[in-house]
């Protein structure tokens, strides 16, 4: 073979590994899902079942905030409530669980369910995964009625927050109360809200930047790799399906 | 030195009791428009001791609060840019009477007596700010000296550890057995208190301070706890007394050979495989910490700053998991699917 012939074979290995990049490095995900697995726990899930994605799992919104603005990933996967906070983020796939793209939320306190009449004047516990005002105004429109919020950053410090006697009851997904009824031998008790749906988790695609063309291939991409998860990844994310 | 501290004195006077904090400053006057004054950021100074988990903590409690704060972190006996370190009791109220906060979060013992120092050199001249103390060793007695103070306390609570360690084993978990000296006898009762919420009985076996030989109490305590009280688990308390490397070596280890149930501990290191002394180490989680105390903080903002009654000191809620697995499987049967709730899983 040829001094040129080499070079030439060797610059087209350049070039295809150079465009091969970004879809050796996989298209941005970021998930913030606040549950009782650890988000590590999910990340590495996920990661396993998605090799082509490069998925980051958040445990705190702050955290997330702060990479969206600074790495827009091709998609985030968050409930309803917190896609919401990125705009920019349009759901192209949403969770469901049980046929329904919502879950009920519900008060669990020790002993005795909290009365609607004295939820103003309570002191409710909630897993902060809106910045604090929207947060409130999440919880306000749950509960019907201006309760105090007090915030915890995952779903597990809810419970001694009520065995602490800290707060009067914790605003929690029906699912976490039948994990918390597994966890805990204290009385829990559940009152049920009248407007107590909440959205499961979906999967915003970043809209194209105006004046940019929409990058379809990692659209496609993520879209692939999360309706292929199995049962028990998928469950990770609260949801069984998606539509 | 009596000319500077009444000097002091007047200012923190001037600017704590006149509550100057609210006042902002006043926009200028415009043609046909009056001068408005609005409210600036509520600001808090945070008084703390160097070191990766107080900074992991700052960060949780400034996140938390957001821009509607101001926050001056203060590393104690640290200059920051032109402010002088504060290292003694003239440096922090020159400080206090500087930056005028709203309120003071305090992290770590040395922080509280700081504070303690300045309420008592002006006992009764000066309305100091509320304070929130955490990271402090025993932080109920730490604070008693102070006034108009709360807390949360460092130590994880018992039930917190043992409803953790019940999801985490098939084995019932019903009697969890401690090891203590009577000064932990009240935090103990305190942990008893709560664990009947949760059906565990808390059994105590007390050693007193003037022990001589401890190693050798701990062992007979261990015989007890196991052989006659049957505890499903062992507590061992972050108490320094009982964990030097002598008594470690002499009475811990030589008593955990005969006990085969899960041994809870508060120090990461201990449940590593080289150590084989715990089995789940549950460590307070530092930025939850740190959230937990600017809720504080905005509760006592709709109090307007007020702290009415006997010092109320919170349970930490936020909790950093650790299991040793190969120790766990050697003492129960690990319910495998809840170590994704475990942060940190040795194999």
């Amino acid at each position: 073979m040829s001094r040129t012939r080499l070079a030439r074979i060797l610059a087209v290995i350049i070039i295809f590994s150079i465009s091969a990049r970004p879809c050796l490095a996989g298209s941005k995900v970021f998930v913030f899902y606040p549950s009782l697995a650890r988000p590590l726990a999910i990340q590495e899930a996920l990661a396993k079942k998605c090799p082509g994605l490069e998925i980051t799992v958040f445990g705190r919104l702050t955290d997330l905030q702060a990479l969206v603005l600074r790495e827009h990933p091709q998609a985030i996967l968050a409930q309803n409530a917190v896609l919401r906070q990125f705009p920019e983020y349009l759901p192209r796939l949403q969770g469901n669980r049980n046929g329904s793209a919502t879950e009920n939320f519900v008060l669990l306190s020790i002993d005795k369910p909290l009365e609607a009449s004295k939820v103003s004047a309570a002191d409710i516990g909630v897993v902060g995964m809106l910045d604090r005002k929207e947060m409130d105004a999440f919880v306000g429109n749950l509960v019907s009625g201006t309760p105090r919020v007090n915030r915890v950053t995952k779903v597990e410090d809810l419970l001694p927050l009520l065995i602490f006697q800290s707060v009067a009851a914790v605003l929690v997904s029906e699912a976490n109360v039948r994990e918390f009824q597994k966890k805990s031998q204290a009385h829990l008790v559940e009152a049920k809200l009248e407007k107590g749906k909440v959205g499961l988790v979906a999967a915003g695609i970043r809209a194209a930047p105006a004046g940019t063309a929409p990058n379809l291939s990692g659209e496609r991409e993520v879209l692939s790799a999360l309706k292929a998860l199995d049962a028990g990844t998928l469950a990770l994310l609260g949801v069984d399906a998606w539509k | 030195m009596e000319m500077t501290r009444m000097l002091l004195a007047s200012l923190l006077c001037a600017v704590l009791s006149a509550g100057a904090g609210d006042i902002a400053p006043v926009a200028p006057a415009e043609a046909g428009v009056k001068a408005v004054s609005a409210r600036g950021p509520d600001r808090i100074l945070i008084l703390r001791a160097d070191g990766a988990n107080f900074k992991e903590t700052a960060n949780g409690l400034i996140r938390e609060l957001g821009p509607e704060f101001e926050i001056e972190d203060r590393i104690l006996g640290s200059a920051d840019g032109a402010a002088p370190s504060i290292s003694d009791p003239g440096r922090l109220a020159a400080a206090i009477a500087k930056s005028r906060p709203k309120a003071l979060v305090l992290m770590d013992n040395d922080a509280i007596n700081l504070y303690a120092s300045v309420q008592k050199q002006w006992r009764d001249t000066v309305p100091f700010p509320p304070s929130i103390s955490l990271m402090a060793i025993r932080v109920d007695k730490a604070i008693g000296g102070l006034k108009r103070a709360t807390g949360i306390f460092y130590e994880v609570p018992g039930v917190t550890i043992f409803v953790n360690l019940r999801s985490l084993v098939s084995e019932p978990v019903r009697k969890v057995g401690v090891i203590l000296r009577p000064s932990m006898a009240d935090f103990v009762r305190e942990s008893a208190k709560w664990c009947k919420y949760e059906n565990i009985e808390l059994v105590p076996y007390e050693i007193e301070e003037d022990r001589k030989d401890v190693a050798r109490a701990i062992r007979t305590g261990m015989r007890r706890l196991g052989d006659r009280d049957k505890v499903d688990a062992l507590w061992i308390l972050n108490d320094n007394f009982f964990l030097t490397p002598e008594i470690i070596g002499g009475g811990w280890l030589p008593a955990l050979e005969r006990f085969h149930k899960p041994v809870l501990v508060g120090v990461e290191n201990f449940v590593s495989t080289r150590a084989n002394f715990g089995t789940f180490a549950i460590l307070p989680d530092h930025y939850g910490l740190g959230v937990q105390a600017a809720g504080m903080v905005l509760r006592l903002k709709e109090d307007d700053w007020e702290i009415d009654g006997k010092p109320k000191v919170e349970q930490p809620l936020a909790v950093y998991k650790v299991l040793n697995l190969e120790q766990a499987r050697k003492s129960a049967h690990v319910n495998q699917a809840a170590l994704v709730e475990v942060d940190r899983v040795i194999k």
